[in-house]
């Protein structure tokens, strides 16, 4: 499954983008599939948090979501991690 | 009319009309948040118990040790003796001088003039490229070290977050368009000033960047932003410093990294003409009488308005309110007459 990942905000305020292929286990997609589809509100007290537009490409679908600082889930944050 | 029974059954733009004539109560009370709501119950829950306690705005450094999560482990207190980790000692010391500055100009006591904990997070993530306030606390990472580094180690960055905490407090500028521009522009703004400051700077000798010391050899630019220069500072550096070059897309909150620099020129030209330490106090005086909405507009009404009170009050120069006036006109900001 392809990913888009592109961050913005920061204190640099500068954006970046990450992208590439998941290789996750079955399990391991339909956690992620679920945390996309049933984001946590975003934490509007956060002052220079980086914000995170995500999307995937499933074979049939598109899915996006945003995430910032305070509800973004591990197992996207390590997409960008490596 | 306006007291903690019945504003929150009045309506925001009304609330909003109040506050632009100068109602505190009601900008107050526009300004809260549901968190800040949350916290006074619990506060008025404890008033059944006791009385409300002052803090001392003492200093907690927790170590997130790489991880994402803040107070992982504590690593130095107030008033304990320095530690072998070297960024610990610097946000330390760099948050206790920024607490010392708002206590020593304007007698603020910690962020919430009410001794608000000021803690810290250091080694936040892997190579974290960021450093934030999220409403209650600090956060640093370590840089990736190809672009940037130490962000908990550098004055300006320390005093820029800090003073969201601060705005947080005195008017909650909504992290959005122009009046989330205005809440990194005061940041900026207050980092500015308290870098020089730390660094026995005049404006003379400073060079008015932010985010200098966080930026490496590699990464393409001098700093993050600029306040003499918006757009000069990197190869990535797109502030407007005129209202000609306003940013009117979506990104980044509708621009509030991007939009700043128009009121970050206007800063640094009244600081030239009329000295840092006037606009200190005419910048922090202008955030007091702000509300949660406020945009470039309002903004300008009421910093004119705040110099010519502090002129006729002997605190700044007598020609503070023309230079303020005459920076913003340069930006491209000008007082409509009604
Ligand atoms: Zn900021």
């Amino acid at each position: 499954m392809k990913y888009e990942i592109h961050v913005e905000g920061g204190f640099t305020g500068i954006p970046k983008k990450y992208e590439g292929n998941i290789d996750i286990s079955e399990k391991d997609t339909s956690r992620l599939l679920d945390l996309m589809n049933n984001p946590n509100p975003l934490d509007n007290d956060i002052r220079d948090g980086f914000l995170y537009h995500v999307t995937l490409f499933d074979t049939e679908k598109t899915i996006e979501a945003q995430f910032d600082e305070k509800t973004l889930p591990p197992i996207i944050r390590q997409l960008m991690t490596g | 009319m306006c007291d903690k029974h019945h504003c929150f059954i009045i309506p925001p733009q009304i609330l909003e009309g109040l506050a632009r004539r100068g109602s505190i109560s009601c900008k107050k009370t526009l300004n809260d948040t549901h968190r800040i709501l949350q916290k006074r119950n619990t506060v008025l829950n404890h008033l059944l118990l006791r009385e409300i306690e002052t803090g001392d705005g003492n200093r907690s450094i927790y170590d997130s040790q790489n991880k994402y999560e803040q107070r992982v482990q504590l690593a130095r207190r107030e008033e304990e003796e320095a530690t072998n980790d070297q960024v610990v000692n610097k946000a330390y010391d760099t948050s206790g001088f920024v607490r010392e500055y708002f206590k020593s100009a304007f007698d603020l006591n910690s962020v919430d003039n009410n001794g608000l904990e000021l803690i810290s997070n250091v080694h936040y993530g892997k190579d974290y490229n960021n450093a934030y306030w999220d409403g209650d606390e600090m956060t640093y990472g370590d840089g990736d070290n190809k672009e940037f580094k130490d962000f908990a180690s550098a004055i300006d960055v320390v005093a820029h977050e800090l003073m969201h905490g601060v705005t947080q407090f005195l008017a909650n500028l909504e992290y959005r368009s122009q009046s989330g521009a205005l809440n990194e522009h005061f940041s900026d703004v207050f980092g500015t000033i308290v870098k020089q400051k730390y660094l026995n700077q005049n404006i003379k000798n400073a060079d008015w960047l932010i985010g200098d010391t966080v930026v490496t050899e590699a990464f393409p630019g001098v700093a993050i932003r600029s306040m003499k220069a918006p757009g000069t500072a990197n190869d990535f550096d797109t502030q407007p410093d005129h209202m000609d070059n306003y940013y009117s897309g979506t990104a980044d909150n509708q621009g509030v990294h991007i939009n700043s620099g128009i009121p970050n020129k206007a800063f640094y030209l009244s600081a030239i003409e009329i000295g840092i330490d006037d606009c200190a106090l005419i910048w922090f005086e202008t955030l007091k009488v702000l509300w949660r909405t406020a945009d470039f507009n309002d903004m300008l009404e009421k910093i004119l308005e705040t110099s010519e009170r502090l002129m006729n009050e002997d605190k700044v120069c007598n020609t503070a309110s023309k230079a303020v006036s005459e920076s913003f006109a340069t930006v491209g900001l000008v007082q409509v007459s009604v």
